[in-house]
């Protein structure tokens, strides 16, 4: 009774438009009203409160302000100039560019959306230039960009792990160092789609009105690669800095992340030079809102998870599971279809708190590590960015490639099978997750 | 003008505690690894201010639509229908708005009573809880304001959540 009022409620609130911090809130009041007196809510602030003043969760804000830097400064634009040097001369090889790109920026800002902007800006007509056509471009950079909370560091497993603490301790340092392999399997399910994708060459060079800089040149020489190198280094140096950081012992994830945004606030104003005082307040505006959209889905979605648990919903969805079945592979199934639907309307910070607390105590009883649970949950959300209807890094890319969403939408299938492909391989082979954090000893 | 001047003053708030807290936090790094001094409870400004950055931001990502949302039967209708929807998410957003509003005025109330103060730097614990109800009786006003302008002017709105959708 009380799950059908909670996720009914929701549902119900989201479906008409609410937004989904709204909705959260507004069902686990409802839920609470339904089930008590007025002055239950009382408890709402403190929670929220709590939630919003968690030190781990500061990791988000401070990865927010480093992408947003790093966007602002002009880092993407090297980065694509360097791996365009390095690759763009193959035949596919603006397509690898857009992958590779996509894949470092992701290993700075730990945001899919924001690496869908930060790359697509620049490639996607770079791309059509090239003769890719319009859908297919739009689908690959969305798609690269799902890489973004699957790379480290990642927004969705820092949540992860604070949500499933209750349960089980996996650091955020372990999760990171799961999502690597993973996210390397998804960057070459993208490049094997790529090489099947038609091109009208006729159209590569229209009447030679644009210049072409990026892709289809000959190859680079050393020297011109290593100029490239040089320019991307201070980009290329976060990753760097925040995973040795954190591998090393020197640094929480939350200090990783103060690292890299004040780092990158120092190469834009020392060394790239293409950003002024001035207009330093106007990213920290843009970065906090950002960031509030997220966190406050964070204390909403806190406050809903806080109504789970008050009601005992997860045993009760437990004993349910296990009913229909306690085969570990059919759950993990299971799971996967759960989460594929629940992708297609949510974003990935509401899907893990509202369904890490029901679904991982009956995954970990049946035998699946929380590292593998982290790793498949949230491939499987990457996954959501891109399906439709409320695939958000759809919608950003299909804002900057300016191509109408029925268009992607035809494009975007080849992309959906190779993820789905890597996430059932994430899933049933453990050793993907597990391999790398075991050898780094985390 | 009125609205003008409180988006420039909602920015200015969000802009400099966003400020405030990356510097406290980023010397609290250097001054524990490099001068060996821990400024350990400096952590309490960045964590208690990180509320006060994160509700005004909200209050911006009301006024700017920025709230990521399924907006698709929305999008799709038009006339009475359409303005059916604004108001309908506009009430669900201001019934969770003052649910805020209210408790978190009497948190504020009772931890001025009791005097409770933060542990380590004794500062009054209701200067940050006091974000809450601020933030969220803020957000109401803009949440009105948009819903007036979306009934006025339906047409010119841009699409809402894409720029907040642009984090996760």
């Amino acid at each position: 009774m009380t799950i059908l009022l909670l996720f009914g409620t929701f549902l119900l609130l989201l479906l008409i438009g609410v937004p989904v911090a709204f909705a959260l809130g507004a069902s686990a009041v409802t839920t609470v009203l339904y089930f008590g007196f007025f002055n239950d809510l009382a408890v709402v602030p403190g929670v929220f409160f709590a939630s919003l003043s968690a030190e781990t969760l500061l990791a988000i804000p401070f990865f927010i302000l480093a992408g947003a830097i790093m966007e602002a400064v002009g880092i993407s634009q090297r980065l694509v100039d360097f791996a365009d040097a390095c690759v763009g001369h193959f035949k596919h090889g603006l397509a690898m560019v857009v992958i590779i790109a996509a894949f470092f920026f992701s290993a700075i800002s730990g945001s899919g959306p924001a690496t869908v902007a930060a790359v697509g800006t620049i490639l996607i007509p770079a791309l059509v230039r090239n003769g890719y056509e319009k859908r297919h471009a739009t689908s690959l950079v969305a798609t690269a960009g799902s890489m973004g909370i699957v790379v480290p560091p990642s927004i969705a497993f820092i949540i992860f792990a604070v949500v499933i603490s209750d349960l089980e301790r996996v650091s955020i340092a372990r999760l990171f160092a799961a999502g690597i392999v993973p996210g390397i399997l998804m960057a070459l399910g993208m490049l094997i789609v790529c090489l099947f994708l038609p091109r009208h060459t006729a159209l590569s060079n229209p009447s030679g009105a644009e210049q072409e800089t990026i892709g289809h040149h000959q190859r680079s020489s050393t020297a011109e690669i290593g100029q490239a190198a040089v320019r991307a280094i201070p980009g290329l140096m976060v990753p760097i800095i925040i995973m040795g950081g954190i591998y090393g012992g020197i640094f929480t994830p939350t200090e990783s992340a103060v690292v890299a945004a004040v780092y990158a606030l120092v190469i834009g104003l020392v060394v790239y030079r293409e950003t002024s005082l001035t207009s330093v307040p106007g990213i920290f505006v843009t970065a906090a809102v950002q960031s509030a959209t997220v966190m406050l889905i964070v204390g909403s979605a806190t406050v809903f998870a806080f109504v789970v648990t008050q009601n005992r919903v997860a045993q009760t969805v437990t004993d349910a599971v296990l009913g229909v079945s306690d085969n570990k592979h059919v759950l993990i199934f299971l799971v996967i279809m759960l989460l594929i639907v629940v992708g297609m309307f949510m974003d990935a910070v509401s899907a893990l708190y509202l369904f890490v607390p029901i679904l991982a105590p009956v995954m970990l009883q049946v035998g699946v590590d929380p590292t593998t649970l982290g790793v498949l949950m949230v491939v499987n959300l990457a996954v959501g960015l891109v399906t439709p209807p409320v695939g958000v890094n759809l919608f950003v890319a299909a804002g900057i490639g300016k191509v109408p969403m029925t268009e992607v939408l035809r494009g975007i299938w080849p992309f959906l099978i190779s993820s789905f492909t890597v996430l059932l391989l994430v899933s049933y082979v453990p050793a993907l997750s597990n391999w790398l954090p075991d050898l780094l000893g985390m | 003008m009125l609205s003008r001047a409180l988006g420039m003053v909602e920015n200015t708030i969000a802009a400099a505690s966003f400020m405030v807290v990356t510097a406290v936090a980023f010397s609290n790094v250097i001054s524990r690894y490099f001068l060996n001094a821990s400024l350990a409870f400096t952590s309490e400004i960045t964590v208690n201010l990180a509320v006060w950055m994160t509700m005004i931001g909200a209050v911006i990502a009301v006024r700017e639509r920025a709230h990521l949302g399924f907006t698709l039967l929305k999008d799709k209708s038009n006339g009475v229908v359409r303005h059916t929807f604004t108001i309908l998410i506009t009430l669900v957003m201001v019934a969770f708005l003052l649910v805020l509003v209210y408790y978190g005025w009497d948190q504020v109330s009772s931890q001025r009573a009791s005097g409770r103060r933060t542990p380590s730097m004794d500062i009054p614990q209701w200067w940050f809880s006091l974000a809450l109800p601020v933030g969220a009786a803020l957000a109401i006003v803009r949440a009105v304001e948009v819903a007036v302008e979306d009934i006025r002017t339906p047409e010119e709105q841009p699409h809402a959540g894409l720029e907040g959708g642009q984090v996760l």
